[in-house]
């Protein structure tokens, strides 16, 4: 097992650095340059000289060919410098820092109630297969995943945080924050991710759902799942024990390329929530052309993915003992 | 299940690992020696940018230079006093209640909202007003900002000697600024501060700030960092402090916007004269890290808290208005100005409507949507007023298609202005024909007439130029260097719904003409690059008022770095180097208008309309007013503004 690790880890970073050379390069070739939008923001009467452009340009290191500009930026990672924004001048570790922790609360609050649900819904869906119960709860599942978040958050935010005023609209503390008790901060805190959480969750949990009870009811047709039946077994155990465990694999899959999406945020919820996580630095940094924050968000996230492969290939070991990597 | 609880436990440790880097910080600068310090200021020479000059002593220049004065003017204070016997046309708090329907009504409720309280008693002393930004607040460092969001930030917590008034004239700048001279050449500008201005955190507010921060600004290392603020000043040579309230502005020519060259923000040498020499960049050491957040400035306001991506919080400074026991300015109207971040249109219209936020500009699309409710009008008024941005299609004058102004002039009598403008666009905005509004001073009396929908018009003239339908296939066509080629261009546009709207109905329009347009949402840097490249035939765009026309010279002028569509007419060029130098007004607006009949002819854009300045306001807030820039760009634009004393 040892030895499977270490190779993928191996691979991994050979992959990682096909990656990045290669995401770099395309954004060095899009059209415009973070100076572009610098130009437009200076004086009226005035642009940058060619000689103040040239200036900037040897400072980024825009000056050079996209691939040895990448060379640089490979070299200053090594010593653990992912760079500076260019428009935001603070160094990227640090504008990153700062937005992780949001967008892992919202998006990793949202993850442990999907798969909390989801499980005992797709079960549960398994066992009332058919039955008229399962059928509106799966037609209503069918909705909520067909009806785009954003759609429901201007609502939500319409009825429950302006009409009803139970919750706020917008924003992930209030005001005095800094001023409330522990359990003040903690209601706070909660109230704000209540509906950007609902919004981020519902979609994934019609999916989830609908993704387990598809596997079960594959499951349940197999000869062992008679076999069982015909010694005895329990409904809840031929469920949990026997079919439950047999249709992990996929869903293990799917848990280890969810590793990613933990850190990628959501574009446009963050943006209506003004929930200033990782999806609109993201978004931001590509329209600014903002490379070294580019860079340092996609190896996060190139990062997390080649974790969650080698975490979900570690995880059928467990889940399936057919399967060993000595 | 031990087995995948192990897994996840595994998974959060990988997790973590991986954060772990990210979340540190730099760490800022360490201890250094004095000795350290002193060879750093050395190393970063504050001179390096202004070499070259060497600024005559005051008795020099009083002996050799005969000067002028340039008004000083305290805004607020003069506003107070010119409302001091104004009537509103009806009481502010009925004007609140119309519903903005028509023109009419927008008049009586701006004029009712603008006035300034008659008694202390009706002023909210310890409200809040929350205002809305659109976008994050970049920096709260005047020199590095560079959103509209920062500069707002700057206006009401900086310090500097020139201001714009509501009919962006330049003033001295009285609420810092005791005299403002020029010599006869107007190449030298002599400056007198108040001697009761501090900063936040005590220290006297001196000549020498105005002097460090020139220097920063001509520094060539901070280029980089601030280069809003850099360009444009080749030509202001020197600033020199000659004691702690005088300094001179030594300006390479007379020019007619060197007045506005003098205006830029000062920031405190007594904070920044070693840390810069420290850490040019301004964000990495633990001093700049802590000064960004909570600067300290001079204005009316300081900065309280700030959460990146949330809000920045001023708070009313009473250093700015008392010095040695008596007040010698206007209290600020708020105890607090929360600047609210909300970037998305639809949340931040429903703060407004449930009064999180007292005011906001409306996006034209939602004018008579979400600002049309019954719960919009509950808690808000909104109102309306003309912008000097115009709105334009720029023409490639080097491209195949439009080299020849007759060309132009036939795209300009193409469109259906009344389709777009009455139908499309609501009757928000009013036709543009050139670069300057015809309210302003440099636009031609009497006004230029409007280009009409004339299509009979626009057939002869494309006729003229060539550009027939030799095919009868429905789309002109003309023979260029031995080759057909077809009427067929693409109009490139932003992602905005009103840019979409508006290249629609020109679509419609130039079809009719036999010409095939496609039209291509583009996303804004790409845009932009191919705006400075010049890759694209038609592009569909605006430009904001600056507050003098010479601004459009970087736009129209022969090989400027703005001039996006490569128009070049060297009469233009001409006009605007006698427009620079011409410091008389009236000969200067002769100048101007000559020019506008110019464009009118050559049509190397093809105005369609004036942008309007939509806000919505809570009903509470009183003191706002519309200059061409929209209520707040100007002086006292935000100072004014009050909120009435809940009963």
């Amino acid at each position: 097992m040892l030895t499977y690790i270490a190779r993928r880890i191996l691979i991994g970073i050979f992959t990682l650095l096909a990656v990045t050379f290669i995401v770099y390069g395309l954004i060095r070739n899009m059209p415009g340059t973070p100076l572009t939008i610098m130009q437009e923001t200076v004086r009226m009467d005035a642009m940058m000289s060619q000689d103040q452009m040239d200036k900037l340009e040897a400072q980024y290191r825009l000056d050079k060919p996209w691939y040895v500009g990448y060379w640089f930026w490979l070299g200053d990672v090594m010593q653990g410098d992912l760079g500076r924004g260019i428009n935001d001048r603070r160094k990227v570790n640090i504008i990153i820092g700062e937005r992780l922790p949001k967008t892992l609360m919202l998006t990793g609050t949202s993850l442990i109630l999907t798969y909390f649900l989801c499980i005992p819904m797709g079960l549960w869906s398994t066992a009332n297969a058919l039955s008229f119960r399962e059928r509106l709860v799966s037609t209503i599942l069918y909705i909520l995943y067909a009806l785009p978040n954003f759609v429901a958050a201007v609502y939500l935010n319409l009825i429950i945080a302006v009409r009803l005023e139970w919750l706020p609209l917008y924003g992930s503390t209030g005001e005095g924050y800094a001023e409330m008790s522990s359990l003040g901060k903690m209601w706070d805190i909660v109230s704000h991710a209540i509906l950007p959480v609902l919004c981020l969750t519902y979609t994934s949990l019609a999916y989830y759902t609908r993704f387990i009870k598809a596997n079960m009811m594959e499951t349940i047709q197999q000869d062992y799942i008679r076999t069982a039946k015909a010694k005895g077994a329990s409904p809840t155990s031929i469920l949990v024990t026997h079919a439950f465990r047999n249709s992990l694999i996929p869903l293990v899959t799917i848990v280890g390329l969810t590793l990613p999406a933990l850190l990628a945020g959501s574009v446009i919820l963050e943006t209506i929530y003004q929930w200033n996580g990782i999806g609109y630095l993201f978004y931001q940094a590509i329209t600014m052309r903002e490379y070294p924050v580019i860079m340092g968000l996609v190896l996060m996230f190139s990062v997390m993915t080649l974790l969650g492969q080698l975490l979900a290939d570690v995880l059928y070991a467990f889940v399936d003992p057919r399967i060993t990597y000595s | 299940m031990t087995n995948v609880r192990g897994a996840l436990g595994t998974r959060y440790f990988l997790l973590l690992a991986i954060l772990a880097p990210l979340a540190g910080c730099t760490g800022g600068s360490s201890e250094y020696s004095e000795e350290e310090i002193q060879a750093k200021i050395v190393e970063f020479d504050y001179e390096k940018g202004v070499q070259g000059f060497e600024p005559p002593s005051l008795e020099e220049l009083e002996a050799n230079n005969t000067w002028t004065d340039k008004p000083v003017i305290d805004l607020l204070d003069k506003l107070k006093k010119d409302l001091a016997d104004y009537t509103p046309p009806m009481p502010p708090a009925e004007a609140v209640n119309l519903k903005s329907e028509n023109d009419e009504q927008i008049t009586e409720i701006l004029e009712s909202v603008k006035v300034l309280p008659k008694n202390e008693d009706e002023v909210d002393w310890e409200g809040t007003w929350v205002h809305h930004v659109a976008g994050d607040i970049n920096s709260l460092n005047p020199l590095t900002m560079s959103s509209t969001s920062d500069f707002d930030v700057a206006a009401l917590t900086g310090v500097g000697s020139i201001t714009s008034d509501i009919d962006l004239n330049a003033v001295g700048n009285g609420t810092f600024i005791k005299t403002w001279q020029v010599n006869e050449d107007n190449t030298v500008h002599k400056f007198v501060i108040r001697d009761d201005l501090t900063w936040s955190d005590g220290e006297p507010i001196t000549a020498y700030d105005w002097e460090f921060t020139f220097k920063l600004v001509k520094h060539p290392e901070m280029v980089a960092y601030m280069p809003a603020i850099s360009s444009g000043m080749e030509t202001v040579l020197y600033l020199k402090a000659y004691d702690e309230r005088t300094f001179c502005i030594f300006h390479e020519k007379s020019t007619a916007v060197n007045e506005w060259k003098d205006e830029f923000p000062v920031i405190p040498k007594h904070i920044y004269y070693e840390s810069i020499a420290m850490d040019p960049s301004m964000v990495d050491s633990d001093i700049h890290l802590e000064l960004e957040n909570k600067p300290v400035v001079g204005g009316p306001y300081e900065v309280l808290s700030r959460t990146r991506g949330k809000n920045v919080i001023l708070q009313r400074r009473e250093g700015f208005y008392m010095h040695d026991g008596k007040q010698v300015r206007d209290k600020p109207f708020f105890k607090n100005i929360r600047m609210e971040v909300i970037t998305d249109t639809n949340t931040a219209l429903l703060a407004l409507s449930s009064g999180k936020i007292d005011e906001m500009e409306i996006p034209a699309p939602k004018w008579n949507t979400d600002a049309n409710t019954p719960e919009f009008f509950a808690k808000n008024v909104r109102v309306k007023a003309t912008e000097w941005t115009e709105y334009h299609i720029t023409w490639n004058c080097e491209s195949e298609f439009f080299k020849d102004a007759k060309v132009r002039r036939a795209m300009s009598y193409g469109i259906d202005y009344k389709e777009l403008l009455d139908r499309v666009l609501d009757g928000l905005f009013e036709q543009a024909n050139g670069p300057f509004h015809p309210s302003s001073w440099m636009s031609p009396k009497p006004p230029l007439p409007m280009f009409t929908y004339d299509l009979d018009k626009a057939r002869k003239l494309l006729d003229e130029a060539g550009w027939v339908d030799s095919d009868a296939d429905g789309i002109r066509d003309k023979m260029i260097n031995g080759k057909k080629v077809p009427f067929h261009f693409t109009l490139m546009r932003g992602q905005t719904p009103t840019s979409e709207k508006v290249a629609r109905v020109v679509v419609t329009s130039l079809n009719k003409l036999g010409i095939k347009v496609e039209e291509r949402a583009t996303e804004f840097t790409v845009l932009q690059q191919k705006a400075q490249d010049h890759t694209f035939d038609a592009m569909l765009g605006g430009w904001g008022s600056g507050t003098d026309p010479f601004y459009t010279k970087n736009i129209f002028g022969t090989d400027q770095t703005r001039n996006y569509g490569q128009y070049s007419n060297k009469k233009i060029d001409e006009l605007y180097e006698e427009g620079m130098v011409e410091l008389d007004r009236e000969k200067r607006a002769k100048i101007y208008q000559e020019m506008a009949k110019i464009f009118y002819e050559d049509q190397p854009y093809t105005w369609l309309f004036y942008l309007s300045s939509l806000y919505g306001f809570n009903k509470d807030m009183r003191g706002y007013e519309f200059s061409a820039r929209g209520p707040f760009h100007y002086s006292p634009g935000m100072e004014s503004v009050w909120k009435v004393k809940p009963l």
